[in-house]
């Protein structure tokens, strides 16, 4: 069978085999989970390099009819960041997670397959169900430490997460009444002569669904919720991969069933550039004020992902390729702050700010990835983030929002407050030794390796761009994507 | 190509390896030597070009100005070298030169990329220099990394401006968003207004970290201006108002370092007048009058180093100790003290003499003169503690003998320069046709030095007296206090209610719907 349905199966197939260890073969657990994702490394490294140009497999030779998948850049980029964050996110959790380590890792494996479902798949209804697989996991996972806060956290994120689904899948069934397909192709050709409310209203049932899940403005109160007592490996994936999803669905439904034409017809690019903009200049306001580090990052977060939205949505293939090599980015700088702060958390029991008061001294090296990642965050050079604020920043300015362009600079000043504030506080000096455990080398490793990109996709950007400037091809022009689908 | 920035930079990463301190001490010696020379020998016209993902870059490019300029920084960067290599530790060396090493690559570089990055790591190298040295910097060193970035996302917002209308990258002057460009500038070169970091920086850092930073922080902001924004001219009576605005607030002060600070600001308004005139005079007046002051400023500041380093503070009463125990730098503090006060052949005189002929409006004249003036009588009221005031501290510690032959370096430069002007000249090939020493000059020279010295003895008593500090006011501070309310009274919305959330999101549906649609 082909490579790229492996893709999916993989991940099913360990989550599947991994319970059935539990009950049965209980010694080989580690080395299966391990394992596992070591292929599954492999197998995503060969399905990225094959990526371009764009190939369709359909399961089971049905045809149109049946489930089709599709390798193109855009999907290839999530891929990567499967790639890059998984192994090391598998690594660090083997020695994070405490107890009940079992649930944890099938349902690890379950998101991660929803989310390359997501990411692979050409039909609306696969896409739906895969989302579900994906936040539903996501859910279990951020319920894992089992106290109140968390409960709670999850719960909200449980209801907020399924009132986004409601939408989506109203939208996916008002789609399939109007068009009697499911295959985005055949819905971008039948929405040809759609009337133009029956659209606007179904696109606004789809942005808002994802935004949700996205976390813009009024809707982003369930997201530090839910990061606050969560474990911290978890939450890795969560801000780098399962909203990033969101986002990649978001932008595949619009960019290929709609055209970007409609985008720009409807008025959708400019509300959702504005909406990015308040959403990141609140999104500041409010992480100024968290004492806990985890809603901290969440809130920049929900920056960040403003950034991306306004990249993608500003229109022009410029814009596409900033906001796509900001979700890379993001993944790696939210990743490696995410880990340092787990290690913390795994050695001193630290949540709040003041907890982690003169660890600069104590552990040199991991409080340099801690400014590293978060001078990145921030867009400081020689980092990465600036790379990609950069050209963030330079498509805005071309496709004539110069006002996104200009407060992005203001948000980036806004981010630098708090996150010095962290910084200096790291550097703090502080005489209270409270160390529970040594930090291994598993949790170090990863660590630093996401840190190092850091500082490698600053220097080097040309690296991932070269995948990433293939994205814009196959989604600003819909009529390629449409035809390799169909004709496919 | 090896440039003198990439030198110190990867003197920062060899000071990462495991060494022993004493083979650290014995790199950065090389390292720094080595950029003296490598400057020296660099011709006027050298360029590189390198692709950077979408843009064309020009790392580096040499001519006249940006060569006298990255000289005066690379020697100044051997004398402190020298000067803290006993008393700094390898990690803050490592800082040190990650931070002089962007400097030089500020100066020689060709496009506005370039500047701008390495601009930003002068930031974030000298904020963790002063994060990281000890736990009374903690504040100021956000106050300054803050106001700097601020500073330096206006200067990217100004490349971005100019980017976007021009389409090139390349460094000359500019053309669209010249204001932008002006702020960043201001912040950097602690232009009044913006200068609110410096005085509390350069009096709470570490006096080390307090030398290398006047070296370049300001004078980075002075050589890009002369870069991209000179001959405005409304400009040179800004100058003068903000070195005016610096001999008020020099003579009010109680801390060395504080008028050392303040003093800047006004040394610096020279070299904002000699750029706004914008003729070549003007604008070599106003680099060799950087150059002058690197040498002038920093020996004064190494002298208080001298000074907190044997008694443990820089009170103005405790300058004593320069008269009692340390010979050598009294004369450095003497020669210092003639440069920067304008006396004719001593070093400062030059480049005054330069920016004054450049000028053509009386007002700005008078104003010179005035601020020659004041100058120097701000610097008397340190001579006066340094020298003529009874004091009996003794030491706390002795001084090493390296910090002395780093001064010494900076010392004899200066004599050099004040005795044969045109040895920077000649240096550099930028020409002045002025006779240093002709009556009318030195005359006009002198001045303004015997009007202070006479003024001061008959006012010294409210001169040399300590004055109440005056009432703070700091419109950042308020700036970041609605900041923190606005953030406060948002994130009291934010109590977790579930039900609260829903609504907002109804809301937000009912908004996507009617924009949408209608």
């Amino acid at each position: 069978m082909e490579l790229a349905v492996w893709v999916i199966i993989l991940p099913l197939l360990t989550a599947f085999s991994l319970g059935i260890s539990k009950l049965y073969f209980k010694k080989i657990f580690f080395k299966l989970v391990i394992g596992s994702a070591i292929l599954y490394l492999y197998l995503l490294i060969l399905v990225i390099t094959t990526s371009y140009p764009p190939k369709v497999y359909s399961i089971g030779q049905w045809g149109l009819l049946g489930i089709n998948l599709m390798v193109d850049p855009l999907s290839a980029l999530f891929l990567l960041i499967i790639a890059l964050l998984f192994l090391p996110f598998i690594i660090f959790s083997m020695k994070y997670t405490k107890c009940i380590k079992h649930d944890y890792f099938i349902f690890s494996y379950l998101m991660v397959a929803g989310i390359s479902g997501m990411v692979l798949t050409t039909d609306l209804f696969n896409l739906y169900v895969f989302m579900e697989v994906s936040s539903l996991s996501s859910c279990a996972l951020s319920l894992y430490k089992k106290t109140d806060r968390g409960i709670e956290g999850t719960f909200k994120y449980l209801i907020m997460s399924t009132f986004g689904s409601f939408f989506i899948l109203l939208a996916t069934i008002l789609t399939y009444y109007l068009t009697g397909t499911l295959n985005m192709a055949e819905i971008s050709l039948a929405f040809e002569d759609t009337p133009f409310t029956i659209k606007s209203t179904i696109m606004a049932f789809f942005v808002f669904g994802y935004a949700i899940k996205i976390g813009l403005l009024p809707m982003h109160a369930w997201l530090p919720d839910a990061y606050e007592d969560s474990p911290i490996p978890y939450n890795v994936l969560s801000s780098g991969l399962v909203m990033k999803s969101a986002v990649y669905a978001l932008i595949r439904g619009l960019y290929i069933m709609f055209g970007i034409d409609f985008l720009d017809e409807s008025g959708l690019l400019t509300i959702v550039v504005f909406w990015g903009v308040i959403t990141f200049i609140t999104a500041h306001c409010l992480a100024f004020q968290q004492s806990n580090l985890n809603r901290l990052l969440a809130y920049s977060t929900i920056a960040q992902i403003a950034y991306i939205m306004i990249g993608l949505f500003v229109g022009t293939e410029a814009g596409l390729i900033a906001g796509s090599f900001h979700i890379l980015n993001h993944a790696i700088m939210k990743g490696t702050l995410f880990f340092v702060v787990g290690i913390f958390n795994y050695s001193l029991a630290a949540v709040e700010i003041e907890d982690i008061k003169g660890l600069g001294y104590k552990f040199p090296i991991l409080s340099f990835t801690f400014v590293v990642g978060s001078l990145a965050i921030v867009g400081l050079p020689p980092f990465n983030g600036f790379m990609s604020k950069w050209l963030i920043v330079e498509a805005a300015l071309e496709a004539g929002f110069t006002y996104a362009a200009f407060f992005i600079l203001v948000g980036t000043f806004l981010s630098l407050t708090y996150y010095l504030k962290v910084i200096v506080t790291l550097y703090t000096k502080n005489e209270k030794p409270l160390l529970i455990e040594e930090a291994g080398l598993s949790l170090k490793l990863p660590t630093i390796f996401l840190g190092s990109l850091c500082i490698v996709f600053g220097i080097v950007p040309s690296l991932p761009l070269h995948l990433i400037t293939k994205i814009p091809t196959f989604l600003l022009d819909n009529g390629d994507y449409i035809r390799i689908l169909i004709g496919g | 190509m090896i440039t003198p920035g990439i030198l110190y930079l990867t003197g920062a990463l060899l000071l990462f390896l495991p060494f022993q301190d004493k083979i650290k001490y014995i790199i950065s010696f090389l390292i720094a030597t080595g950029a003296l020379i490598v400057t020296f020998y660099l011709i006027p016209g050298d360029r590189m070009q390198m692709e950077f993902f979408t843009l064309t870059l020009t790392p580096f490019s040499v001519d006249s100005i940006s060569k006298l300029t990255g000289l005066i920084f690379a020697f100044g960067g051997l004398a402190t070298v020298i000067y803290m290599i006993k008393i700094c530790s390898p990690a803050k060396l490592r800082l040190i030169f990650v931070f002089i090493g962007s400097a030089l690559t500020v100066v020689f570089s060709g496009d506005l990329f370039t500047l701008y990055v390495f601009w930003e790591l002068m930031t974030i190298s000298s904020s963790f220099l002063i994060i990281m040295t000890i736990d009374l910097t903690k504040k100021t060193g956000y106050y300054y990394f803050l106001m700097h970035v601020a500073g330096s996302l206006s200067l990217l917002w100004g490349i971005f401006l100019q980017y976007s209308a021009t389409g090139s990258l390349s460094l000359h002057a500019i053309e669209a968003g010249v204001p932008f460009f002006l702020m960043a500038i201001a912040v950097k070169l602690a232009f009044v207004g913006f200068h609110t970091w410096m005085p509390w920086v350069y009096s709470k850092a570490p006096f080390y970290v307090a030398v290398v930073l006047s070296i370049y922080t300001t004078k980075v902001g002075v050589y890009v201006m002369a870069r991209v924004v000179s001959g405005i001219h409304i400009l040179a009576y800004a100058g003068l108002i903000s070195a005016l605005f610096g001999i008020v607030m020099a003579l009010r002060q109680n801390e060395v370092r504080k008028l050392l600070s303040y003093s800047i600001i006004t040394q610096v308004g020279y070299m904002i007048i000699g750029i706004s005139i914008g003729t070549a005079a003007g604008i070599s007046g106003a680099i060799f009058h950087l150059v002058n002051h690197i040498l002038y400023k920093t020996v004064l500041f190494m002298a208080v180093g001298f000074v907190i380093y044997t008694t443990g503070k820089d009170d103005f009463k405790n300058l004593g100790i320069i008269r009692r125990k340390l010979p050598l730098t009294s004369i450095a503090t003497l020669v210092a003290f003639m440069g920067i006060s304008g006396v004719p052949f001593f070093n400062g005189y030059m480049s005054k003499t330069i920016i004054k002929d450049a000028l053509h409006e009386p007002i700005l004249k008078l104003g010179l003169d005035l601020m020659s003036f004041g100058t120097s009588l701000m610097f008397l009221k340190f001579i006066y503690y340094a020298f003529f005031n009874k004091s009996n501290i003794n030491f706390a510690k002795k001084p090493p003998f390296s910090m002395q032959i780093g001064m010494g370096f900076l010392t004899v430069m200066m004599l050099l320069i004040g005795i044969h002007p045109y040895l920077l000249e000649n240096l550099t090939n930028i020409h002045v046709d002025i006779h240093y020493f002709d009556i009318k000059h030195v005359v006009s020279g002198f001045q303004p030095f015997l009007w202070s010295i006479a003024v001061f003895i008959s006012f010294k008593k409210f001169l040399v007296k300590s004055y109440v500090n005056l009432p703070y006011f700091d419109i950042y501070r308020k700036m970041a206090k609605i900041f923190v309310t606005t953030g406060y009274k948002l994130s009291n919305y934010h109590d977790g209610n579930l039900n609260k959330y829903l609504l907002w999101a109804t809301n937000a549906l009912l908004i996507l719907l009617l924009l949408l649609m209608f």
